[in-house]
């Protein structure tokens, strides 16, 4: 809006009232008018935005807004889709051994899978990781627990169980690029359908393997 | 709210001559000398402060850049350096220089003198003891844990809760004495957030919280220390500079309405908004949603408002930094609230919650907006409490150019580098790496950001002192931006 | 505005109707959640744990909470099997839910993670184990002695993170917050609303 066009401008007389203020003594120049504020209404188009914004903010919390009880997660899920829908949704996605295996196992096993010296067994040249595919598969999906020699060197952690976390895509993969990737490692691939296989076969095991059950598994 | 403007126009009418329109400067002098001491007091306390919070901020962020930087001692870790910056900015630098303009402008505002100085004065002393307090023992490795609300809650909290509701208690009495009629906008933002303040901190404070309802009164206090508390009394002080400076009326005293009431409604609303996706009980967050995208209501009816008391005068931003820094603050208040609804929105807030957006976006208010309103207000209130004027137009000039420069650079930054992290955080083939080390570059540029922003508080702070604590500023007849021609000028009538 | 009564009355009315609907209602509504059979109260090692987790500001980086799968990737990266829920926090005082992902989740570390060596180690130089971490060392859990005395748990640090000379102990502290971290686990089912409003009545 431009200075001449405003009603409310009138009386202040802009141009010499400012010309003026410039003119005054430095004095005049600290302390102007106390302000105040003028009477008129302001553009209609906001009092229009005004209720449109009620309405719509009505709207979206009668949409979003669940139930009145304790339960989350209840009011953002997809248009009409259920819980276990979105779920499916985002587990869908292309399976790579390599980010598998940098988001989930480099972390100790290290990025060039040399592990820890004292701390994290190697997979680069592991005798567990190149030898049966069946005992590595029971590894990644219980985990391990307690001594264990690896590369001539003597470990003793914990590794977690990745049963519920990883599909049977995952482990396929993730198994694959461990044996081919790291190192010099060169061994057979193996595919979904034997982790499949091996999920069912121990399906009621809890705990971690140890080594020496899984010592027992080779004779 | 349905009354009318009780203030008699016909006193304030500009067709009467210039001089007759004003209030005596003898009357406005008599008005800034009632709170001297707790001005001036508390001016000195915030600016220390904004200095310690200005060291504490950069180790913060140097630590991005080498992580292995100051580890040794646990009273340096970034776990312990970074709250107190935010402690030390938010309750040292801002609130006490909050305290500083409430004490100067009620008084004016009110035509009388300001009531309980003295009142006022302690309770700015006992406000800075809690918060060194409550900081030592954080850095020390005491914090209740609640973000915003890590000061101690035995031995800081309840100093500042005294220091707060001393100065309170001056503002309202002078308030109770006041010899106007009607109360003008400001004076409805200063005064109701004293209440505000010591209501949601209470609450906020009470150890009577657990599991997620810790979190939910966590965001509740944390967004309204920012709605009710910063905004509140910046958003009375543009209302002041603006029309004062410019010699204008407010455009209109009903967008005023809508604005105050209208983010004294949904403002204390938004605090869920926090916790989108979170463990709460559904209803709460889409409950904060609505009140964030409500927030459009008061933010546009205070961004008109404001825009339409300046537009066509913003040439005289030229010769007056207190208008510069007022109108910079007033736009970045409108820019901030309009992004802050945005990341309210689920689309926008699965991408940028938990990154270093929300740290750009708290930077942009409480810099953008608090701060730079903070520095407009000192540069209009100090040297009429002080009846000097600041000595060096360069150095206003290095200073807003600095802090503004710096602060851009900042927001922009951290805001690219947060929505890369976000987008990496969001993609599921995409391992945690990729999140760190795509923010590396935008977080280093961070970095340089902050050096240049404490480059302008030192610039300040010097200004200051010299303005204070040395003769330069009576030498000095003019305000320094005067010294310009000023583009009126050349509107002149042949 | 003239009166100062509407000005009180009116300011004190919003900020009262806010706190009522997000604090006091909540309050009383989330009292009524039961804490699931599988969620131990925190032991007292834990505790000790999570006030160090608290008074050194880990939550400035970690969040505890896995957000639902239909708008977030929380649950395909693995920081979770499930959303978490109010009932999982039952124990917590105060929240440490934390607004930054500046580091991973830590909501399902103790089954992410459940080696106390890696924790250890990963607390005293995090570069030790994820060398591109911008997490900051915390040395000062660890006693830095010439020589390991009887009792001490020596930390194994390698080559080049490894002090010149003498050992690294592990202090009571460190045991304390690696017991908290490793104690962060929620891979139980979610409690469902269905059977709580069977046990209501």
């Amino acid at each position: 809006m431009n200075d001449e066009t405003r009603q409310h401008d009138q009386p202040i007389q802009s141009e010499k009232n400012e010309v003026s203020t410039l003119a005054l003594h430095d004095e005049a120049m600290h302390e102007t008018a106390e302000p105040f504020e003028d009477t008129i209404k302001g553009p209609t188009w906001f009092y229009i935005f005004v209720v449109l914004a009620l309405v719509v903010g009505a709207f979206y919390l009668g949409r979003h807004m669940g139930r009145l009880d304790n339960a989350a997660h209840i009011g953002f899920l997809h248009d009409g889709g259920s819980k276990d829908q979105a779920q499916e949704n985002t587990q869908a996605s292309t399976v790579s051994g390599a980010s598998v295996f940098g988001s989930r196992c480099a972390s100790c096993h290290q990025a060039n899978g040399q592990g820890v010296p004292g701390a994290f067994p190697p997979l680069a040249g592991a005798e567990y990781v190149l030898g049966d595919p069946e005992v590595l598969v029971r590894i990644v999906l219980h985990g391990l627990q307690g001594e264990i020699k690896v590369a001539g060197q003597t470990y003793n952690g914990i590794m977690p169980p990745w049963e519920s976390q990883l599909g049977d895509e995952e482990i396929a993969a993730v198994i694959n690029h461990i044996r081919t990737e790291l190192g010099e490692n060169q061994a057979d691939k193996i595919d979904a359908a034997l982790v499949k296989k091996i999920r069912e076969q121990t399906k009621d095991r809890q705990t971690p393997w140890t080594a020496s059950e899984l010592e027992a598994l080779g004779t | 709210m349905t009354e009318t403007v009780a203030s008699p126009r016909t006193q304030q009418d500009s067709t009467l001559e210039h001089s007759k329109i004003r209030v005596s400067a003898d009357e406005v002098a008599a008005y800034d000398h009632s709170g001297r001491q707790p001005v001036l007091l508390g001016f000195f306390i915030a600016v220390v402060w904004l200095l310690v919070g200005t060291v504490l901020g950069d180790i913060s962020s140097f630590k991005f850049d080498r992580p292995d930087l100051l580890s040794e001692q646990a009273y340096l870790t970034f776990g312990r350096i970074r709250p107190a910056h935010l402690n030390v900015m938010v309750y040292g630098w801002a609130s006490t220089a909050m305290f500083s303009i409430s004490l100067w402008l009620m008084p004016r505002l009110c035509r009388t003198r300001l009531r309980w100085a003295t009142a006022a004065t302690a309770g700015i002393l006992i406000w800075t003891l809690g918060l060194a307090v409550g900081t030592v023992l954080l850095i020390a490795g005491y914090s209740d844990g609640l973000e915003w609300l890590e000061l101690d809650g035995q031995w800081a909290d309840p100093l500042l809760v005294a220091g707060a509701a001393l100065v309170g208690a001056s503002i309202w009495r002078t308030l109770a004495a006041r010899r106007v009629h009607h109360l003008y906008v400001s004076v409805w933002y200063v005064a109701a957030s004293y209440p505000w303040f010591l209501i949601i901190f209470i609450a906020g404070n009470l150890p009577i919280y657990q599991g997620v309802e810790s979190a939910a009164v966590n965001w509740f206090y944390a967004h309204n220390a920012l709605g009710l508390w910063l905004t509140t009394i910046n958003l009375g002080l543009i209302y002041y500079l603006l029309p004062k400076i410019i010699g204008r009326p407010i455009y209109s005293y009903w967008l005023s309405l809508v604005g105050f009431w209208g983010l004294a409604l949904f403002y204390a609303l938004n605090g869920m908004h926090h916790l989108i996706g979170g463990p709460l009980p559904s209803w709460m967050i889409a409950t904060s949603i609505t009140a964030s995208i409500m927030m459009i209501i008061p933010v546009v009816a205070v961004g008109i408002n404001q825009h339409m008391t300046v537009v066509g005068r913003f040439g005289a931003m030229r010769y007056s930094p207190a208008l510069t820094l007022a109108v910079i603050a007033a736009m970045s208040y409108t820019a901030v609230s309009l992004q802050g609804i945005l990341t309210a929105l689920v689309s926008v807030n699965r991408i940028t919650h938990f990154t270093h957006w929300t740290i750009a976006h708290s930077h942009l208010g409480l810099y953008m907006f608090v701060t730079l309103s903070l520095f407009g207000g000192m540069y209009y209130i100090l040297p009429r409490v002080l009846k000097k004027e600041w000595p060096s137009t360069r150095l206003v000039r290095a200073h807003i150019l600095l802090v503004g420069g710096g602060m851009i650079l900042y927001v922009v930054a951290l805001g690219i580098g947060g929505v890369l992290q976000g987008l990496s955080l969001l993609a599921p083939s995409e391992g945690f790496e990729v999140s760190v080390t795509s923010t590396r570059p935008w977080l280093l540029m961070r970095s340089v950001a902050a050096v240049i922003i404490s480059a302008g508080h030192i610039v300040f702070a010097y200004h200051a002192y010299l303005l204070a604590f040395t003769h330069r500023g009576s030498l000095t007849r003019q305000p320094p931006f005067f010294e310009l021609k000023p583009v009126l000028v050349k509107k002149r009538a042949p | 505005m003239t009166r100062l009564l509407v000005l009180i009355m009116g300011a004190m009315a919003t900020v009262i109707f806010a706190l009522v609907v997000l604090v006091i209602l909540p309050k009383s509504m989330l009292s009524q959640l039961q804490a699931p059979p599988q969620l131990k109260p925190p032991s007292e090692q834990e505790l000790a744990g999570r006030s160090l987790y608290i008074s050194n500001g880990c939550i400035y980086c970690h969040t505890q909470q896995v957000r639902d799968p239909s708008f977030t990737a929380d649950i395909s990266k693995g920081l979770g099997s499930r959303p978490s829920v109010p009932e999982d926090y039952i124990h917590d005082k105060p929240h440490l839910l934390g607004t930054m992902r500046t580091g991973p989740d830590l909501f399902n570390v103790g089954a992410r993670l459940p080696d106390r060596n890696w924790h250890l180690l990963h607390l005293y130089q995090p570069r030790a184990l994820v060398p591109w971490s911008i997490m900051p060392a915390f040395p000062f859990l660890f006693r830095h002695k010439p020589k390991a005395d009887p009792g001490d748990k020596v930390l194994e640090v390698p080559k080049p993170f490894a002090p010149g000379n003498g050992v690294v102990v592990v202090s009571e502290e460190a045991e304390a917050l690696v017991d908290y971290l490793i104690s962060l686990r929620h891979d139980y089912p979610a409690p469902s609303n269905e059977d709580q409003k069977e046990v209501q009545p």
